[in-house]
């Protein structure tokens, strides 16, 4: 996991250090990219879908794409020119951009991986999450660079302020699509929960693993985020989504300790491993008896380089 | 394959419980330089090629002499044309235009906002008191209105988009030219401001245009001075 909060920490510089130049519209494709980037490569990395990871994370990727590439034109099509959207009022716009378009937003994710929902194959609460998650970051990062299309040919350095674009560029780049992911990767999950985890599981998210309570805070959440940026300056927004943030992954958080619960009770006892997190014996099933890690989480084992089991190194 | 001993012999014979086996970490499929270095060098690639085509498709450089209240190459004359003239109940200043080239976005008993229909340029053009507020007010006022929208709103001092002798109706203006991103459209915008007064009303006009081609932007900008020049004053229209 190292590697992704280094490659997450590099990123933030790289935007940091293109907004002190001033060159915005680099690093405003540098925001829009950096989730879905680390994604792709988490995904890839976990090899969570093994018999068919191209399909699956194309899919849900793609899906991302393409609806906020349109959600993105739809958002520019409404509104006609700077000059007309310079005389909107206050409450005009915090109901298009903090209430119209992040609804559409929260609807359009949440359908690609429901998609998905009808395959037997697809049958954990972890499956809903990540669908749910990697349609998320890939949808946010697509409609920032639909609608700063425009903005792309003012030249690479355009008057503005560093530090209001720096913080609009970090809510843009990291918590935005964190919002998003959290709060359409639950949603997403309280679907599978519902119709696809086993029955005595139902209950135990509370009103949060419900598909319409999850669906309504999801939609809450992103609407929250967006209408604060309407609303508050920069830096005040990008505070109170950090908050958000919080609140929709402690939300994830816990959909993914059931989903890995769920996943662990599917699986026989194993025979004796080193743990990949911690290195002491432990049964390959469910968490490691030592550190607690869920060793379904870890990237799995390259083949032919598994950790060895405690049979095969027994003297 | 060959496989490390897990557990370490214990000191003096066999008897003694094994300990915990050495570890063998589970490998990543990618490890973790290698991750970092598809991270940077897809990232690196992206922001290059996204650095080429801002390049290849930002604004070509400012040519021209600035001419005229707005700095733009001024238009040729357009002969005989009727004007629409709107006047404030409020403040008794009027405005004068061309509702060919112009059409009313909003208006209050104080203000009118027009959306130039052949251009990308509007007009906000607000008045109030002189007794109750300077044209420095205004001005700060209305820095303060837009960056509500443009809140990465920042000065703009390139030579070309300076206001050269400002001028409302003929009474000489502060101005200023600022530029940013609008929020709700993420489009760089330019942002003139003018403001001056006569004993009765303080005017504000600013000129929005979110044309990056200086060239094409000035001559947009050429129908914004029309109106400027259409301003009248309540003094001067009593």
């Amino acid at each position: 996991m190292q590697g992704f909060r280094i490659s997450l920490v590099l990123g933030v510089a790289v935007i940091v250090v293109l907004a002190v130049a001033g060159l915005f519209p680099v690093a405003l494709i540098a925001a829009a990219i950096l989730i879905p980037l680390i994604t792709v490569l988490y995904l890839y990395d976990v090899d969570l879908y093994e018999d068919e990871p191209l399909r699956v994370i194309a899919f849900t990727m793609a899906w991302g794409v393409v609806t906020g590439i349109l959600v993105g034109l739809v958002a520019r099509a409404m509104t006609p020119s700077a000059g007309a959207a310079l005389g909107a009022t206050t409450g005009s716009r915090a109901l298009k951009e903090g209430l119209l378009i992040p609804i559409i937003a929260v609807v359009v994710m949440l359908a690609g991986p429901l998609i998905l929902l009808p395959y037997r194959k697809f049958n954990d609460v972890l499956d809903g999450a990540t669908f749910g998650a990697a349609s998320a970051v890939s949808f946010a990062g697509a409609l920032v660079i639909t609608e700063a299309v425009g903005f792309l040919g003012a030249g690479l350095r355009p008057i503005g302020a560093v530090w209001p674009w720096l913080f609009r560029l970090l809510a843009l780049g990291v918590a935005i699509p964190i919002l998003y992911a959290g709060s359409i990767g639950s949603a997403s999950a309280a679907f599978w929960l519902r119709y696809r985890a086993p029955a005595r599981d139902r209950s135990v998210l509370g009103a949060l693993g419900h598909p319409v309570s999850a669906v309504l805070l999801a939609a809450a959440l992103v609407v929250a985020g967006s209408v604060l940026e309407v609303l508050l300056s920069p830096l005040l927004s990008l505070l109170c989504l950090i908050v958000l943030d919080a609140v929709a992954l402690v939300w994830l958080r816990r959909v993914i300790h059931l989903g890995l619960l769920e996943e662990a009770a599917e699986k026989e006892l194993g025979p004796e491993i080193a743990c990949p997190n911690c290195g002491q014996a432990t049964p390959s099933r469910g968490f490691c008896v030592n550190c607690g890690v869920s060793l379904v989480a870890l990237p799995k084992a390259r083949a032919g380089a598994s950790p060895p089991t405690a049979a095969e190194t027994m003297p | 394959m060959s496989v490390q001993p897990p557990y370490a012999q214990p000191p003096g014979g066999g008897s003694t419980p094994p300990t915990a086996p050495t570890a063998a970490p589970a490998q990543s499929r990618i490890s973790r330089n290698a991750l970092i270095a598809i991270f940077a060098g897809v990232l690196a690639g992206l922001l290059v090629v996204t650095f080429v085509l801002v390049k290849i498709r930002g604004p070509g450089r400012a040519i021209g002499t600035c001419v005229g209240a707005l700095c733009p190459p001024q238009p040729g004359p357009k002969g005989l044309i009727s004007l629409v003239h709107w006047r404030s109940p409020a403040l008794g200043y009027s405005v004068g235009y061309d509702s060919s080239d112009w059409q009313v976005l909003g208006q209050d008993d104080r203000s009118l906002r027009l959306q130039n229909t052949v251009g990308d340029v509007s007009l906000w053009i607000e008045g109030a008191p002189a007794s109750q507020l300077s044209p420095q007010q205004l001005f700060q006022q209305r820095l303060s209105a837009l960056q509500q929208n443009i809140s990465t709103i920042s000065a703009d001092n390139a030579p070309e988009d300076r206001i050269l002798g400002a001028h409302i109706g003929f009474v000489p203006a502060i101005a200023g030219t600022y530029g940013g991103t609008e929020q709700a459209t993420s489009q760089q915008v330019w942002v003139y401001v003018m403001a001056a007064a006569d004993p009765n009303a303080s005017i504000i006009v600013s000129a929005v245009s979110a044309e990056p081609d200086f060239k094409d932007r000035a001559a947009f900008l050429g129908f914004a001075d029309e109106v400027l020049n259409e301003i009248i004053f309540p003094s001067a229209a009593a």
